[in-house]
């Protein structure tokens, strides 16, 4: 269960997708004005209230929040949103219901954006600053009440919500189960309606459970090695093709999550770029212990290269890596595994303290046009310490695709920031794992989505 | 002379020397002996040392081969208890793993010993001051639920054999200085060892050879039991997550793999471990129970 499933529930961007992934204007009336190229104007539904009476939401509340996220207010926080909104210029209110946006550079995305971008109440957020997370006010279809940690997250439904009969549900309890079988089996024995996630060999026996229905479409989940570009062994190219082609991706999607997953090549997957393909001409990195072993001899750690592998301890990653591990070692790399609680290893990411590292991005949090996603790992500054002159490039690429309006250029751009990825390999993909939920029969009106799982608006229980 | 005289033969006997009493060593043995649950204990534990000693030789299988194509099969001929979720055979793993969990408790706990006896004795024997350093400092580390100070620690060092065996040492070690402590300060009082400072013996000497010796029986039992506990610790840690890396494998890891697997059916990764466990828990702490009764005068005096 991922903050975001939780958020979507409280708040509402201007615009929104539904489970089919088709946009909708949510807090918007209408889809915004567009009078040339550089501006949107969207005017705001009226009569708007925000959670626990903290008034009616304004093109102030708009405004406040596109500042926040952009970083042109300041807040003492940083939010990985504002790299989509670098193009946008201005935001400014022109009446109680009107915001217009002017953007520096045309921004085909910017649409998709605003349903990342959730509007928040200003005034609550300016009461409670940094505890604004711990304490949300949304105008969405259900109030928080309380979050324990580790434990559980309570919402009770927003009776006072614009659309008329929504939601159906009294209260949703995010019941926080850390250990797969005891999810399953609380499904399956009905002391919960719903589980996301479903544990890839629990998959089969979920799917013939009397009583259970199971949710499952293609996902933007991405299961990917980091290697440390700024020190230790891996700022040696070879050494990272090496790896990279060492791989079994098959082996991992079949037998790992049971054919729950995709291979991966690229960031994001085909469906979700301009042409809803890769670019023709793309090196597909695959298995390739010939091609592993030629870079193996050509780097600088020819023989008895050994190096750690660190991931989180929770879930399916110690999983794919041992069978990675195998892999490896077959080519005469020796790959050591270490688990760690997953902030102590994202702090040492951020300090450059691994060799490499085993997580997955979930591109689904970068909008339905999930192909900026890259973005997030390329920036010189971030956890890959990939500053050299491929990683500037690369970087200015992603941002040039951002900008680029005409769908063919921008395919063009994508492939040309894919083909420095494939011949760096700051990272490699592995596998894309599928969207899955399980759910009880007793629970209607609710779709698996990618990336807009989890919207309870129309659910209910019978 | 060529045949002996019937009566002279007959003094000859009478003035032999009556059997030599029986020593400390031959009682203890004879008492541990006739304690079948004890020696079936001590079989138990040196069958395991045995297995883990062999490990290389006796595995069918190289414990961490993959064969994908052989995964999550139930006992057979070719795999006696079956495999795991990457195609290993289990029973492999179970006997290395064997070695691994093993070597944890005996080294751990031999390092506890070393520190604990150490620490014990010299507060116990020469009190005051040093008695009250040492010994705050071990009721520190008493203080925190022994897992949980574990976990802790581990946390901090990260995940390997080396550190979970120091992990294990440090817990452990305020026990073995406790017992060791209190069984100095009984001995210390006895009239031999005042006797010992008499005749001016010097103290290492005294400490040693008059009051360490004579404490060597409930550090002995201690530790057996203790390295029980060891292996437990490193179970948990290593189901946790937290204790040795994969593919290394431990009782911990395969039963924590394992566990996933159960409601599916495959009883097997768990049911295995979990067997060797309870057997070399079982066994140390008969043993444990046997070393203790047949090195105590008094419970052996009642037994016989």
């Amino acid at each position: 269960m991922t903050s975001l499933n939780v958020d979507k529930q409280i708040y509402n961007g201007l615009m929104n997708y539904d489970a089919d992934s088709k946009m909708f204007p949510d807090l918007a009336s209408a889809e915004p004005e567009q009078p040339d190229d550089l501006t949107y104007i969207f005017k705001l539904k009226e009569g708007v209230q925000f959670h626990k009476g903290y008034g009616e939401m304004t093109a102030e509340d708009v405004v406040y929040t596109y500042d926040t996220i952009r970083g042109a207010v300041e807040t003492g926080q940083s939010f990985f949103l504002s790299l989509w909104l670098k193009p946008l210029a201005k935001v400014e209110a022109v009446d109680k219901y009107t915001v217009k946006f002017t953007m520096a550079e045309p921004y085909p995305d910017f649409l998709d954006t605003s349903t990342m971008c959730k509007i928040v109440s200003k005034k609550a957020a300016e009461e409670f600053g940094k505890d604004f997370a711990r304490n949300p006010v949304g105008t969405g279809p259900f109030e928080f009440v309380e979050w324990i940690k580790d434990d559980h997250i309570l919402l009770k439904k927003n009776e006072a919500y614009f659309t008329a009969g929504v939601p159906k549900l009294d209260e949703v309890y995010f019941q926080i189960i850390p250990d797969d079988t005891v999810k399953v089996t609380n499904l399956i024995t009905s002391q919960v309606d719903m589980m996301k996630e479903i544990p890839p060999r629990n998959l089969e026996q979920l799917k013939g459970a009397p009583g259970v229905v199971v949710g499952q479409v293609p996902g933007t989940q991405t299961e990917q090695v980091y290697f440390n570009t700024k020190a230790g062994p891996f700022q040696d190219v070879n050494l990272r093709r090496a790896v990279a082609y060492g791989i079994d991706r098959k082996a991992i999607a079949d037998k790992v999550f049971y054919g729950m997953a995709q291979v991966a090549y690229a960031p994001t997957p085909g469906w979700q770029l301009p042409a809803g393909d890769y670019p023709a001409d793309m090196v597909k990195i695959g298995y390739d212990p010939d091609m592993a072993k030629k870079y193996l001899k050509a780097s600088s750690k020819p023989d008895n290269f050994e190096f750690t592998c660190m991931t989180t301890a929770q879930g399916w990653f110690v999983e794919q890596l041992t069978v990675i591990q195998a892999n490896l070692a077959d080519i005469g790399i020796k790959m050591n595994i270490e688990p760690l609680e997953k902030s102590v290893m994202f702090g040492k990411m951020r300090v450059w303290d691994y060799e490499a590292s085993y997580e997955d991005l979930n591109a689904g949090y970068f909008g339905f046009s999930a192909a900026t996603a890259p973005l997030f790992y390329t920036p010189p500054t971030r956890q890959l310490g990939w500053g050299d002159e491929h990683g500037l490039k690369a970087f200015d690429l992603l941002n040039k695709f951002l900008v680029t309006v005409n769908a063919e250029e921008r395919q063009i751009v994508y492939g040309d920031f894919l083909k420095i990825l494939h011949d760096q390999v700051p990272y490699t993909q592995v596998v894309y794992v599928d969207s899955t939920d399980a759910w009880s029969e007793s629970v209607t009106g609710y779709k698996t989505g990618t990336p807009n799982d989890s919207m309870f608006w129309e659910t209910d229980l019978s | 002379m060529t045949t002996q005289d019937p009566a002279i033969v007959v003094v000859a006997a009478d003035t032999q020397e009556p059997p030599p009493p029986r020593g400390q060593l031959q009682l203890f043995v004879d008492a541990f002996a006739s304690n079948k649950l004890a020696v079936a204990g001590l079989i138990v534990f040196v069958l395991a040392i045995l297995v883990a000693l062999t490990a290389d030789f006796i595995s069918p299988y190289d414990p961490n081969a993959q064969d994908l194509g052989m995964r999550l099969l139930g006992p057979s001929i070719t795999h006696w208890l079956g495999t795991d979720q990457y195609g290993r055979d289990l029973l492999s793993r179970v006997i290395h793993g064997t070695q691994i969990s093993l070597m944890v408790g005996v080294i751990s706990i031999t390092v506890a010993t070393i520190c604990g006896v150490a620490g014990g004795a010299l507060a116990g024997y020469i009190g005051g001051f040093v008695d009250d350093i040492i010994m705050r400092c071990m009721d520190v580390l008493l203080a925190f639920p022994a897992l949980i100070l574990a976990i802790g620690i581990l946390a901090v060092l990260g995940p390997s054999i080396f550190n979970v065996i120091v992990v294990i040492a440090v817990v452990s070690t305020p026990q073995l200085a406790r017992i060791t402590r209190s069984a100095v300060l009984t001995q210390k009082e006895e009239e031999y060892v005042q006797a010992a400072i008499v005749i001016g013996l010097p103290m290492y000497v005294r400490l040693f050879k008059h009051v360490l010796l004579n404490c060597l029986a409930p550090i002995t039992v201690q530790a057996t039991l203790l390295v029980a506990n060891a292996i437990i610790v490193e179970t948990s840690l290593s189901f946790l997550g937290l204790g040795v890396r994969p593919p290394t494998p431990t009782w911990g890891t395969i039963l924590f793999e394992g566990k996933d697997y159960i409601l599916l059916g495959m009883w097997w990764m768990s049911v295995f471990p979990g067997i060797a466990i309870i057997l070399a828990m079982l066994g140390l702490n008969l043993l444990g129970d046997g070393l203790r009764d047949a090195l105590d005068p008094k419970i052996r005096g009642a037994d016989a």
